[in-house]
């Protein structure tokens, strides 16, 4: 079991009925909206200087980190091992996280937006600058470069040129 | 469950419009249209392949209360009466509407990757891109500084290929130049200059819309196959001038090249993509360019055969109000399927049709699924109407603003305003201006969408200055010339086609049988009118077939209708 | 196919003077800028933030929605937000009569006009505009900044026009959202 333990910096906002589990940081400016969770459950999850993160906003940091090693036992057979690490998940800062949107991932880099019901899925890390179109996803497993954007009916992609990005002062 | 909600989400009540078979039997035989008349009412097939071109969801449909006839979505003509953007909502004047190439002439873009509609953004500073400039912020923030258009999906924007503006608003006309440099846009002008002398030499024959007219060549196309323009002495169109095209576009060699060497599927563009950008349909996605938003518009919709106005809207481009609605909605009684318990081969099955009466008259109505024919068995099911007579009470507006509540209290107030309801075999439920009543089914073969056709004929009695009025009503505003065609033409539908018009009569004389057969009840005039609709079910399910069959199927049943043991009850209490 | 009558358990909801019907499990904020126009009902697990108000003081309307209206179970509504001239501020939503919000659908429009459907699971972009007798499809995305012109169906992503409603929409989805609410009571349970 996780130790609960958060961590939150000045000027930072956290609406009542969130969902808050495990090992915490949240960095200053950064606005937790009502009904959004954020489940440390097999590491911390650090989240940078002010990000939003709206309604309905699962965080998640999931079981999913293993390292892997194989080896041979004594009676000559291949043995897997497998060892759950407790690695952290990390959010840079000024992200975004729109409503309803999902984000296991392990890394998300800084100025990203995460557009309503997007999900950033398994192992996924995310650069900076990137969007995550409404009702997109990422695929398992993925490093996503800067400037990504995935959007439409078909997860389509391409890359932005380097003028986005937002501004927020709450 | 789920299964279940998908069946009734399958099930439908479509009506038909005998529109698309008009013509099949015009071209039949003289002695099939003698029996045409004399049966009067035609044939239907639910089986035929045409029928989801022939029928239609009530909604869709009109109804001309000249020719007391559904008119469908194909049997009307339209005639547009205002154009606008659907972005900005502006409405276009029509005389504009040509030169600017039927799009939006103001700040309103498509975007060339993901055609979304794209905005105007102020670039704070060009070089080093500012955060402060979000992606869907407001237009005004600094003034001079150049604009660009940027997406809200795809974030791209058109500084990609080189394109600010100097002011925000207008942007249409500050591309107006190099729109008008483009190749195809030039010899386009160029053929028109060329064409334009012999057009206009024909002389435009009067018989077109005048919003036709404005479209070269239509005059022309009017001479030679309507107005008998080979008699005329005129100048005939092949001795137009040979026409020499003045700008070539040169095959770009490199293309087929760079296109071997793609790696990458992002860096050519879509079907859609190039299918937007007619004028050159560009593979490279550096070549696609915004383009301007289609206009769309706003029409007056005729009935076919009478010229008669169905639907005329407001002028306005963002009103939403109709000066003239003859929808079918308003006019003949619309069906529903109330209870549609699942359907297992071999067992019979009640389900349950609401008929709801829009008019302020109360109608009678008779239903048959063939010809006079109550019960049928085809190869597919075994189906019997049990209340094939009834009648509905009128609608009365009060009842809108009362309120509807389902509460057993309450349940007495419309049955005691109309007529005593008596405990009429086969009827359901008698309320308001509805009357719900049971359809018995058996199905015999297990298919994915068990249906049958339902054919309606209702008698509304009706004051004979009453129904000069309604029909009134439409003419006063059309000129009185389409009245008058009105009357003229009588006669030749009649003729051409024997079932619309010709079978009202017909129907009449029938009447007073099945006024005998409902109550007895007779008023001065009556008129009947009848229409075909198709009743879809969903599937049949083989009970034999389906996993776990008896356990699944009461939970089902109660279920599906738990609306109705209640009801059925308060029913039986009544009664 | 008619729909049924849907009950739900009387302590579950709130039923206002004029009607409205607000589930105790929805999460409404800002209450007090927020205007419900009558017989509209909100549903278990909606979000209604009224909190999200522009800066400056004074009470203010944030969010009105007007009669017979139905918020399905886990909708969002929520005022749009823009920075406008470097100041970062929500901006109030109007939604009209007789609108239904399917299950799950998002919403941070500036306007949504009367007799519209929006489907479910769909997100309605920040300052979007949909005019009077408008369908969303379900799965639909309206991109912000978007204008639903009137009697037009929505669908895909982002939201494409795909045809145009019938005439006699209006009455349709006057009637529609009449049903729904005449039809969702109350038992005892």
């Amino acid at each position: 079991m996780p130790k609960e333990c958060f961590a939150i910096g000045k000027r930072a906002v956290v609406c009542q009925d969130t969902e808050m589990k495990g090992e915490i940081d949240i960095g200053s400016g950064t606005v937790l909206h009502p009904q959004c969770k954020i489940l440390a459950e097999s590491g911390p999850i650090i989240i940078g200087s002010n990000n939003i993160i709206e309604e309905n906003v699962t965080i998640i940091n999931k079981y999913h980190i293993f390292s892997y090693s194989t080896q041979k036992n004594i009676h000559n057979i291949y043995i897997n091992n497998y060892s759950r690490q407790p690695t952290p998940l990390i959010i840079g800062d000024e992200n975004v996280f729109e409503v309803g949107c999902y984000v296991e991932g392990s890394k998300i880099g800084n100025k990203n937006i995460i557009e309503a019901k997007a999900r950033v899925l398994g192992n996924t890390s995310l650069g900076d600058n990137c969007v995550i179109g409404a009702v997109c996803s990422t695929k398992k497993d993925e490093a996503i470069p800067n400037n990504t954007v995935i959007y439409g009916d078909h997860h389509n992609r391409r890359t932005q040129t380097a003028s986005g990005g937002v501004s927020f002062n709450k | 469950m789920s299964q279940q909600i998908d069946a009734r989400q399958r099930s439908y009540v479509h009506y038909y419009c005998p529109c698309p078979d008009v013509s099949k039997s015009n071209n039949n035989t003289g002695e099939d249209e003698e029996e045409d008349i004399v049966e009067s009412i035609p044939d239907f097939d639910v089986n035929s392949p045409r029928i989801h071109f022939s029928t239609f969801p009530i909604s869709k449909l009109y109804f001309c209360d000249d020719c007391h006839q559904i008119r469908c979505p194909r049997c009307v003509q339209e005639e547009i009466v205002c154009y606008y953007c659907p972005n900005c909502l502006f409405e276009v004047p029509t005389a504009s509407v040509k030169s600017e190439r039927n799009r939006c002439a103001r700040n309103c873009f498509q975007c060339p990757i993901c055609q979304n509609t794209l905005t105007v953004v102020a670039s704070t500073e060009p070089p080093p891109p500012q955060p402060s400039a979000s992606s869907n912020s407001s237009t005004s923030t600094t003034s001079g500084a150049p604009y660009y258009l940027s997406c809200g999906v795809c974030r791209w924007d058109s500084q990609e290929i080189g394109m600010t503006f100097e002011k925000a608003t207008g942007l249409a006309l500050q591309l107006q130049k190099t729109e008008d440099e483009r190749p195809d846009v030039k010899e386009f002008d160029h053929l028109k200059d060329h064409f334009e002398k012999h057009l206009r030499l024909s002389a435009p024959s009067t018989t077109l819309p005048s919003s036709l007219l404005s479209i070269p060549g239509i005059s022309s196309f009017s001479n030679r196959y309507g107005g008998g323009g080979f008699t005329h002495p005129q100048q005939k169109s092949d001795d137009v001038a040979k026409y020499n095209n003045t700008i070539k576009i040169e095959n770009d060699d490199n293309l087929v090249h760079d296109l071997v060497q793609l790696k990458d599927v992002n860096q050519i563009t879509t079907l859609t993509q190039r299918m937007n950008q007619l004028s050159d349909q560009p593979y490279k996605v550096e070549r696609l360019q915004p383009q301007r938003i289609h206009l769309r518009t706003k029409r007056v919709k005729r009935c076919r055969s009478c010229r008669h106005i169905l639907i005329k809207p407001e002028q306005k481009a963002q009103a939403t109000r109709f000066k003239i609605k003859l929808v079918a909605l308003n006019h003949i009684p619309k069906l529903t399927i109330t209870s549609l318990p699942k359907l297992f081969l071999n067992q019979s099955t009640e389900i349950i049709l609401k008929f709801s009466n829009p008019l302020y008259e109360e109608i009678i109505v008779d239903l048959a699924l063939k010809k006079d024919e109550t019960t049928e068995t085809t190869e597919y099911a075994k189906i019997k109407l049990l209340a094939p007579h009834f009648n509905i009470t009128p609608y009365n507006e009060v009842w809108e603003y009362d309120e509807q509540d389902f509460n057993i209290s309450s349940k007495g107030r419309p049955s005691s305003t109309a007529s005593a309801p008596k405990p009429d075999i086969g009827i359901y439920e008698r309320r308001g201006n509805y009357t719900s009543v049971k359809i018995e089914i058996t199905p015999l073969a297990e298919v994915d969408e068990l249906k049958f056709p339902l054919l309606v004929t209702y008698a509304n009695k009706v004051n004979d200055n009453n129904d000069n009025e309604t029909s009134g009503d439409a003419p006063a505003n059309d000129s009185s010339t389409a009245a008058e065609t009105v009357s003229s033409d009588k006669p030749n539908t009649d003729a051409d086609k024997p079932n619309t018009d010709a079978d009202k009569p017909d129907t009449d004389v029938n009447k007073p049988k099945t006024d005998d057969t409902d109550k007895g009840e007779s008023t001065p005039t009556t008129k009947s009118l009848f229409f075909w609709t198709v009743i879809g079910l969903g599937p049949v399910v083989n009970p034999a077939t389906v996993k776990p069959p008896a356990p699944t199927r009461s939970p089902l049943t109660n279920n599906n209708s738990n609306v109705a043991p209640t009801r059925t009850n308060i029913n039986s209490g009544k009664a | 196919m008619e729909p049924p009558i849907v009950y739900y358990p009387r302590s579950e909801y709130i039923e206002t003077d004029t009607g409205n019907k607000v589930s105790r499990k929805s999460v409404i904020c800002g209450s007090q800028n927020i205007i419900l126009g009558g017989k509209t009902i909100i549903q278990t697990d909606c979000v209604i933030r009224g909190d999200l108000r522009r800066t400056g003081g004074g009470h203010a309307v944030v969010v009105a929605i007007g009669r017979y209206c139905l918020l399905a179970k886990g909708s969002i509504i929520r005022p749009p937000y823009k920075t406008y001239k470097g100041i970062f501020s929500y901006y109030p939503m109007k939604i009209g009569d007789h609108v239904t919000i399917g299950e799950g659908s998002i919403v941070e429009a500036a306007t949504i006009g009367s007799f519209v459907h929006i489907g479910k699971n769909c997100v309605i972009g920040r300052f979007a505009i949909i005019k009077d007798c408008c369908r969303i499809e379900d799965n639909t995305v309206i991109p912000p900044n978007t204008v639903v012109p009137s009697f037009s169906i929505y669908e895909g992503s982002p939201g494409m026009f795909v045809d145009e409603l019938p005439e006699c929409v209006q009455d349709l989805y006057e009637a529609k959202t009449k049903d729904y609410y005449s039809k969702f009571q109350s038992k005892d349970s």
